[in-house]
């Protein structure tokens, strides 16, 4: 037998909630729903936020091999790229022997050694920086800016430098 | 059920899920979050070399990865690279490098290390040619024992296999041969070609160069063994060889700090007494410094500066046991070296001295019977009995060691020394010196109280 | 009013016609309740939807790298591991919920004329549901997803004619291998999500067009007009009530019970024991009793048969009028598959 397909939608209306009555009754039984729907997936939406949003990244010291000192005699320097992507620029300046950033402190481009002059350039604007970093010409110069410096640790007969990284998750 | 309920019913479930929820994040904010270990680095030319052999040599590659110079960027380059004025120096994909890496190439970070190791006996053990064992491994074993026996050990002197000319064989790219007498080869002593004596790889294997490998028995052991000085296995014997195995999940034995009575306690290991800290005593990797007798000669000696060493030993067992206690081993150990020196190493050797000089034994080393009895007696019966009461294992001090010494020396030894001996008055003045002596006075006879003491022994415990 | 009037000009939607159509009348009876065995995988889908596109951000569709990016999602992502048991269970739920829901409208004949094409919808939201989970496990490359994906490329394999070259569409090759895991992925998360919408609102327009079955005996008992209530609010309410719930036990279980990982896939090594998902138990005994070909094809006509069941119950009932043989032979289907599956689950080997 087929059944009847699409009744009226006649339902009687609700005598329990006519009259003034429905408005109270309404009111707090509807105010109490909401708010425990809004409060329980309003936290689990909460906690879907922070399970997408990327974690702080744990920042760490880490010391590693830069170099034998053999590597780098005096008045010159060699870059060495560092775990993470950046590059030291290992210089042994006479009194000490430096690592420091190959960026420029101005706008970010990359500076280079000039053997015979014996300084960094960058190629960008014109800063000059000696040996050890110092800004002596140039934006970075008028800026204060001197080259960023990496901590290096002499063992016995080679270098180690402590470089930051990020470890994310 | 009326819409009303309905609606209060959604919000007492909304209410209970809530505090499931809430339930939820107090077991997140009790997760351990735990940091990842860092990962190996290599930069610059080793980057190459573990692109390379990665897939060449992965088990090598993979062992480094695990180790401490991988996260502190000490990768391939930086301990194979060699100067182009180095004798073993070769060119590999556009660098000089070099196959063996000596103790002058570790101390180019572990410069104390190397210096104490360079002090050391260690570092001489391949310095023994001429001494009897070498003889007896080159000449009348043959080079390839020698070889293969004893300068695994003790280490051999690295060299090139020589052409027609003299000169190096070298492959196609210029890599030289090595001479296969002496390579490959990680011998403790052994020489290498730019100098430095030693390969620290013999206790540190590579490439991970675990210090629980250094730390742990066995890999001393594998030197330390056998007939003729079987440390390891007195020490095995020994109760400090059981408490060992027993808790050797305790020893902590990869911690970087390393301290007896702070980072473990559970049993000693060889390097515990001879190597490694104390409260008071930094490591070191002087083997030598805490011992007071050498037991390696026929006759024993207490060493230069023998009362230092026992000192720093001292120190040591005071961890785990009471003055008296280590003042009563001492003892001990003393009497019995001496008893070994005076009642049968100086007889023996006074006896053999004869011979020789009464020409009834060869110059030569090794070619006559008696030589080899005499060999046995001190250098393996004798050794075992020595080192057995040194590190406290009784059975080779005893059935390994004195049983077996007083065997061969009033049952093969004497009646050798007797049959060669005959008709020389000499010689035999100077075997009846020695039966005469107290110690050996049982030669001519056992008093009647001691049969009579052996007859109710057994007579109590087992009936007849 | 100006806004209301604004959307109108642009959404031209007759609201009065949409109220009439979307507030369903359901029939009374304690029947409201069992009707709620199709909003409940309907729900549960909203909640599988929701947590497999938060897992998707950190899951990675290599074989070298999915179980490692699951196990970062358990250990280090903040909620990762609840989101996954959540969605552990829920699968398992939102299966379980589909059979029953199947089972109850089976058993109230509610398949009949004229809705046999709805019942055919549901077959096949059954097959996408069970597709669903198999290549959902298959994704998380354990042991169990490894050679349970090799059986499935054998099983299709077996499939007469056209079985190998379906089993290399599958596999992306001869063996299981790199291709195999993007294409479960891509099935997971594309082309099933895009069958299941789309079965899905085809089902549930349909149940709107057709309208709730009654039962014949209601039609008689109650008055026409009397015999139903409103979807919205009171069904609605009674679905909203089974949401939270459904959320509340969700929460619980994967609390109480979160899922593991259990060892990473080895090419190399099958494990003693493979078992499927537990909706599977019954195929793999059924396997075990008849051999590739045989379970194969009568899988194959079961699943036909299931799909046209409709048509043979009106056969049947054209011969002999009112007969309940589908009911018998509905039975005598359940206790083969529970039985099938518990002698699989109980079962070493």
């Amino acid at each position: 037998m087929s059944e009847p397909t699409h009744p009226q939608a006649s339902a009687p209306a609700r005598r329990q909630e006519a009259g003034p009555q429905r408005g109270r009754r309404w009111f707090v039984s509807s105010l109490l729903m909401l708010g425990g729907l809004t409060a329980s997936y309003g936290t689990a939406i909460l906690m879907a936020a922070r399970y997408i949003y990327p974690r702080k990244g744990i920042r760490r010291v880490r010391r590693v091999f830069l170099a034998p000192i053999s590597d780098v005699p005096e008045g010159s320097s060699r870059s060495y790229s560092l775990p993470g992507g950046a590059v030291a620029l290992v210089t042994n300046t006479g009194a000490d022997v430096v690592a420091l950033s190959n960026t420029c402190p101005h706008l970010g481009c990359k500076i280079h050694w000039e053997t015979s002059a014996r300084e960094f350039r960058c190629p960008c604007h014109g800063g000059v920086f000696t040996p050890d970093g110092t800004a002596t010409a140039g934006p970075p110069a008028q800026e204060g800016k001197n080259l960023k410096r990496y901590p290096v640790t002499r063992v016995e007969r080679n270098l180690f430098i402590d470089v930051e990284e990020v470890i994310q998750l | 059920m009326t819409l009303e309920f309905k609606r209060i019913l959604v919000a007492a479930l909304s209410g209970l899920f809530l505090l499931a929820l809430l339930v939820v994040a107090w077991v997140e904010g009790g997760q351990q979050r735990v940091e990842p270990k860092p990962r190996p680095s290599v930069t610059g030319e080793s980057k190459k070399c573990v692109t390379c052999h990665e897939q060449k040599t992965p088990g090598i590659v993979a062992q480094w990865a695990d180790s401490k110079h991988a996260v502190l960027g000490v990768a391939c380059y930086e301990c194979h690279r060699a100067e182009e004025s180095d004798a073993d120096a070769f060119r590999h994909e556009g660098q000089w490098i070099a196959t063996v890496v000596t103790p002058k190439d570790c101390s180019g970070c572990h410069a104390d290390i190397a210096r104490e190791f360079w002090n050391s006996h260690h570092s001489k053990a391949a310095q023994f040619v001429g001494s009897l064992d070498n003889i007896l491994g080159e000449i009348v074993e043959g080079p390839l024992a020698a070889a293969n026996g004893c300068l695994q050990c003790h280490g051999s002197t690295v060299a090139f296999a020589r052409g027609p000319d003299g000169q190096a064989r070298r492959d196609a790219n210029g890599k030289p041969e090595f001479d296969p007498l002496t390579w490959p080869n990680t011998g403790i002593g052994r020489v290498n070609m730019d100098g430095s004596r030693g390969a620290c790889s013999a206790c540190h294997s590579r490439h991970a160069f675990q210090r629980s490998m250094a730390r742990q028995p066995d890999v001393c052991g594998k030197c330390h063994m056998g007939p003729d000085h079987p440390q390891i296995e007195i020490y095995n014997e020994s109760k400090h060889g059981i408490a060992f195995r027993t808790r050797q999940a305790e020893m902590n034995l990869g911690s970087e700090s390393w301290v007896l009575g702070v980072d473990y306690d559970a049993a000693p290991t060889c390097a515990t007494c001879h190597m490694s800290a104390t409260r008071n005593l930094p490591v070191t990797h002087d083997v030598g410094q805490r011992i007071s007798w050498t037991l390696r000669p026929v006759v024993s000696k207490k060493l230069e500066n023998w009362e230092k060493k026992r000192e720093q030993m001292t120190d040591v067992c005071s961890n785990c046991h009471s003055p008296d206690f280590v003042r009563g081993f001492y003892r001990q150990y003393d009497a019995t070296v001496d008893m070994w020196n005076t009642k049968f190493a100086l007889p023996a050797q006074s006896i053999m001295t004869a011979l020789r000089e009464e020409k009834k034994i060869t110059p030569d080393p090794f070619d006559d019977d008696i030589e080899w009895t005499f060999y046995r007696l001190w250098h393996h019966e004798g050794r075992r009995a020595r080192m057995g009461v040194s590190m406290q294992g009784p059975d080779y001090t005893q059935w390994h060691g004195f049983f077996e010494v007083a065997e061969n020396f009033y049952f093969r030894f004497l009646p050798a020394a007797e049959e060669l001996g005959r008709g020389n008055l000499k010689i035999q003045a100077a075997i009846k010196k020695v039966l005469t002596d107290e110690p050996h006075r049982w030669r001519q006879g056992m008093s009647p109280e001691i049969r009579q003491k052996i007859d109710q022994f057994y007579k109590e415990r087992y009936g007849s | 009013m100006r806004l209301a009037d604004w959307l109108k000009e642009r959404i031209p939607v007759d609201l009065e016609a949409l109220k009439v159509y979307s507030n369903e009348p359901v029939p009374r009876h304690l029947k409201h309740w069992w009707w709620c065995l199709g909003g409940t995988p309907a729900y549960l889908f909203l909640v599988q939807a929701t947590t497999g596109i938060l897992l998707s951000f950190y899951y990675v569709p290599d074989p070298s790298q999915a179980y490692e990016s699951v196990k970062r999602v358990m250990s280090a992502v903040p909620y990762g591991w609840f989101i996954r048991s959540i969605h552990r269970w829920s699968s398992n739920l939102m299966i379980t919920a589909v059979i029953l829901h199947m089972m109850r409208v089976f058993f109230t004949g509610a398949y009949r004329r004229p809705r046999e094409i709805n019942w055919m919808l549901g077959v096949g939201l059954l097959a996408v549901s069970l597709g669903f989970g198999f290549t959902g496990y298959s994704l998380v490359y354990e042991q169990l997803s490894y050679w349970g994906a090799t059986v499935a490329g054998n099983l299709t394999e077996a499939v007469p004619v056209a079985g190998p070259y379906l089993a290399r569409l599958l596999r992306g090759g001869e063996q299981v291998g790199d291709n195999t895991l993007t294409r479960l992925f891509i099935l997971h998360i594309g082309i099933l999500p895009a069958a299941i919408t789309a079965l899905l609102a085809g089902h549930i327009i349909l149940i709107r067009l057709h309208g709730v079955t009654e039962f014949e005996f209601t039609k008689d008992r109650e008055r026409p007009g009397k015999g139903t209530f409103p979807f919205f609010p009171d069904h609605f309410l009674t679905e909203m009530i089974i949401g939270v719930g459904l959320a509340f036990l969700l929460t619980c279980l994967a609390v109480i019970f979160p899922t593991g990982l259990a060892e990473r896939a080895d090419p190399l090594n099958t494990p003693p024991h493979i078992k499927p998902e537990w909706y599977f138990f019954w195929t793999f005994r059924w396997l075990k009793l008849t051999g590739l070909t045989f379970a194969v094809l009568s899988i194959g006509a079961m699943g036909f048969l299931a799909l046209v069941w409709p048509f043979v119950d009106a056969a049947i009932r054209a011969r002999k009028p009112h007969s309940e043989a589908s009911v018998w032979i509905g039975l005598a289907a359940v206790i083969f598959l529970t039985g099938l599956s518990l002698w699989e689950a109980i079962a070493s080997h």
